[in-house]
């Protein structure tokens, strides 16, 4: 018998007069020690499905026809209780956010132990112990000390082990991890997806692993369900599915992962200076300690040096905190109090953010939003009219989108009036501060495809940060490696990336599973 | 602890400027305090001794600065209107309002948590509902006017207290909370509904974040849920709110006292002030100041101490 036994699961919200289907009769079977990945884009169902299994989502959502079998237990219909019983020491879930997802006022020590408390009648100090090797399994250091921590003492990777120990210190049959590595950077998304290895070997943990990250998915699991608008639309071997998906579907999903394999063509069009930045120091102070005293500077950007040619698109890489968003403020003037010089395109420079959700004024009309740069320099209303018109055409949206809002756009929709907001003023420099990484592949590539056509028409340099090595690959003419503050390594993608001379630009390569390298 | 010591710095910092300010303020305003005592039918040398008696013709700051020493010493100077000392004038007053304020505040934290948690756990039901309607008429309804009807009601009615029959504590410490229960029930009401609607709130927003869904996956239950996790991180906004409302309270027996008839330090301010009791309202003014700057600091030591991340900005320095 199998573990997990799922048929034709139904789940339908009735938020709205008319019910809304999720998903649409979702079926998986799992066996003890199985790692099986659900990928499909947003609004796929793929954490809905996940949702109902760990018995969050509310029964009412559910139809009845389809089962949830755990055990040989009837997950739907049982009661409330059993349910309980097993959520936390059968079936555990780590999520997507590991910033939100740990309550703030608690210790991690009281977090992780709760588990303990409610399905064991273990003693304090029992429980103690058993926290402290579950944080040692999830490999924090130091866990005596993380113990007594509060979550916001910790960084995103440590937040996420935490959850992975909460998640095992029962030692459940069955983790489910949703998105667990999206908010995170290359190198510590590798070392979870480690760790997530390292549990099923050592317990024989069954990992459902929901991703929209294909080669992640690719690197954990024995098999993967591909999910489209509710439906499941081919399951089967990973390896089997990447080589020869049978559906349309896998094969735009497989297709759109950028790939680092292919030769780049140079492009060869490539002009005069339009921005230079030399020798760019730029601090952050801390919270400030006396009343009239202050803080202490922290130096985020420490002498960078670089130039950028018109029609050149420069790839900026690093992790979390390794000052590339700093930089990409000062460059566009949103912080001033740097040192060293910026050159060159004063006042044609235009960003586009990473979260095309939260970037557009949510009460006006995409007309509006796109107007407001002309309307700041004054230009006649029939002519910005036909600006935006044109404006809209040209990254590829209808016109017919002028008088809506932006919550009735997609996501992609959304980054691309982003990028037409920016070049509404016809800027000479765009700073692209990680455009998709909030955007699911086939999306993602098009806004790539998008960005490389307006540098082609227009002749725009673009300053593209990012922490996907892979999309830097496809879409860059030269790239830039960060860390802490200083420029470690740059060069051609195709040579950088085969022959990389420093530790830190080979660790990333590796990490994201580009190249092997060895170390 | 250095936390707490940078506030009580600042705090200080602040009272010095209000009493700054308070003593300013008596002195622009138009009114002769040795005319106010003397009568206007006086003689202009008679005045004029008792301004120099008074030590009204001395400079500005060389006043401000004698007066804010003796109040630092405890010596608020002399009525004009009764013949005893400032001090001894309000020593008798503070206790009545300080224990009607404070069983007020009592009365809200302990009617108000249990409601707040009860309507959110049971969003939408009809007892929700239910409390819903019965808040906005509450919050409505100005202390005075409740006053009115609970003197009416417990009072005339249903014979629980006697209206304006006031027990000293000096005399009977029991009469006298019995009599200020009731008072202390018309100056908490609207303040018990705008906490159940703030409460409720908050704990129905922070139901729906991340942390409250993983606390779930862990077997918890919707009670275990709100008690263990929500319950804390809602309780943030509903003590600054508390801090307010007591300092508003304070403030507002000046009102209730009067229906009551209760000898409070709301009662002696308005006799003062229509007496041109200057050392008396001043006095009032500055402890009343004192009193809103010592409960913000109590609620700020509080906050860093319920949430963490604030005692680790505390910390750093």
């Amino acid at each position: 018998m199998q573990m997990l036994e799922v048929q034709d699961l139904n789940i339908e919200f009735h938020d709205h007069s008319m019910p809304e289907t999720v998903v649409y009769d979702f079926s998986l079977s799992m066996a003890e020690g199985d790692i099986v990945g659900i990928v499909g884009e947003s609004g796929s169902g793929k954490t809905m499905s996940a949702l109902a299994l760990c018995g969050l989502l509310s029964r009412h959502d559910m139809t009845r026809r389809g089962r949830i079998l755990f055990q040989g237990k009837e997950l739907l219909t049982c009661s409330r209780q059993d349910m309980r019983q097993l959520q936390g020491r059968e079936i555990s879930i780590i999520f997507q956010e590991p910033m939100t997802s740990l309550n703030p006022v608690k210790t991690i020590g009281w977090q992780v132990e709760e588990a303990l408390r409610l399905h064991t009648r273990m003693t304090r100090k029992e429980r103690y112990e058993k926290a402290i090797w579950a944080l040692r399994e999830a490999e924090l250091p130091e866990p005596e000390r993380v113990y007594g921590q509060y979550p916001h003492e910790l960084s995103g990777g440590m937040r996420q082990r935490v959850m992975i120990a909460a998640a095992i210190v029962c030692q459940p049959r069955i983790l489910i991890a949703d998105e667990p590595t999206t908010a995170l950077d290359v190198t510590i998304q590798d070392q979870i997806i480690r760790l997530l290895q390292k549990l099923n070997k050592e317990f024989g943990t069954a990992i459902l692993f929901i991703s929209h990250d294909l080669s992640l998915v690719r690197r954990l699991c024995h098999r993967v369900v591909v999910m489209q608008n509710g439906q499941i639309v081919e399951q089967g071997d990973t390896e089997k599915i990447f080589r020869n998906p049978t559906q349309d579907y896998t094969k735009r999903l497989i297709a759109a992962i950028p790939s680092c394999d292919k030769e780049k063509t140079e492009w060869n069009q490539i002009g005069t200076v339009v921005l230079k930045v030399e020798d760019l120091h730029a601090s952050y102070e801390d919270a400030g300690n006396g009343i009239f005293r202050h803080g202490k500077e922290k130096e985020v950007l420490k002498g960078i040096s670089f130039r950028l040619r018109q029609g050149e698109i420069l790839g900026l890489v690093g992790e979390s905190g390794c000052g590339k968003s700093t930089l990409a403020k000062s460059i566009v003037g949103l912080k001033r109090d740097y040192q060293g010089r910026i050159v060159g395109a004063e006042g044609r420079i235009r960003m586009v953010f990473q979260d095309p959700y939260s970037s557009l004024n949510p009460s006006r009309t995409i007309d509006w939003i796109l107007e407001e740069p002309l309307k700041l320099s004054g230009v006649s209303k029939s002519e910005r009219r036909e600006k935006v018109r044109e404006m809209l055409r040209r990254v590829g949206l209808e016109t017919g989108i002028a008088d809506r809002y932006p919550r009735q756009l997609s996501g992609g929709q959304r980054q691309r009036v982003c990028i037409a907001l920016a070049l509404m003023s016809e800027p000479a420099v765009l700073v692209a501060d990680e455009p998709v990484s909030a955007l699911d592949v086939t999306i993602q590539a098009q806004i790539l495809k998008l960005l490389a056509r307006l540098r082609e028409e227009m002749g725009l340099a673009i300053l593209f940060i990012s922490h996907d090595l892979r999309v830097v690959y496809e879409i860059c003419d030269r790239v830039l490696i960060l860390q802490n503050g200083q420029i470690v390594e740059q060069g051609l993608p195709q040579t950088l990336y085969r022959h990389a001379a420093h530790a830190y630009t080979k660790q990333l390569l590796k990490a994201s599973g580009v190249v092997e390298v060895n170390i | 602890m250095k936390y707490v010591g940078r506030k009580i710095l600042t705090m200080l910092f602040t009272l010095l400027l209000v009493s700054f300010l308070v003593f300013l303020c008596f002195t622009v305003i138009p009114g002769d305090p040795a005319i106010a005592r003397l009568g206007t039918d006086a003689t202009p040398e008679a005045i004029e001794m008792l301004r120099e008696e008074m030590g009204l013709n001395r400079p500005f700051l060389v006043r401000y600065a004698d007066w804010l020493l003796s109040f630092a010493r405890g010596n608020f100077g002399d009525s004009y209107s009764y013949s005893m000392s400032v001090a001894d004038l309000l020593l008798d007053k503070v206790p009545i309002t300080l224990a009607m304020s404070l069983m007020s505040i009592a009365m809200i934290v302990v009617i108000s948590i249990p409601l707040g948690l009860y309507t959110a756990r049971h969003e939408g039901s009809v007892i929700d509902k239910l409390i819903y309607a019965l808040n906005q008429v509450i919050m409505a309804v100005p202390p005075f006017f409740s006053g009115i009807l609970i003197t009416l009601l417990f009072g005339i009615f249903l014979k629980l207290f006697t209206p304006g029959g006031y027990v000293s504590y000096t005399t009977d410490v029991t009469g006298f909370l019995g009599y200020l229960f009731f008072p202390s029930i018309a100056i908490a009401l609207p303040k018990i509904a705008m906490t159940v609607k703030l409460l409720r709130s908050e704990l129905i927003e922070e139901k729906k974040q991340d942390y409250a869904r993983t606390a779930y996956s862990r077997g918890n239950h919707t009670g275990g849920v709100l008690y263990k996790h929500v319950l804390k991180n809602a309780m943030l906004p509903i003590i600054t709110f508390l801090g307010m409302a007591f300092t508003d309270m304070i403030a507002g027996s000046i009102v209730v006292e009067q229906v009551f008839s209760i000898p409070g330090i709301g009662r002696i301010l308005l006799t003062s002030i229509s007496r041109r009791d200057y050392p008396v309202v001043m006095a009032v003014v500055v402890c009343l100041a004192a009193v809103v700057i010592v409960v913000n600091g109590v609620i700020d030591i509080i906050y860093q101490w319920i949430d963490p991340r604030i005692r680790l900005e505390g910390e750093k320095s």
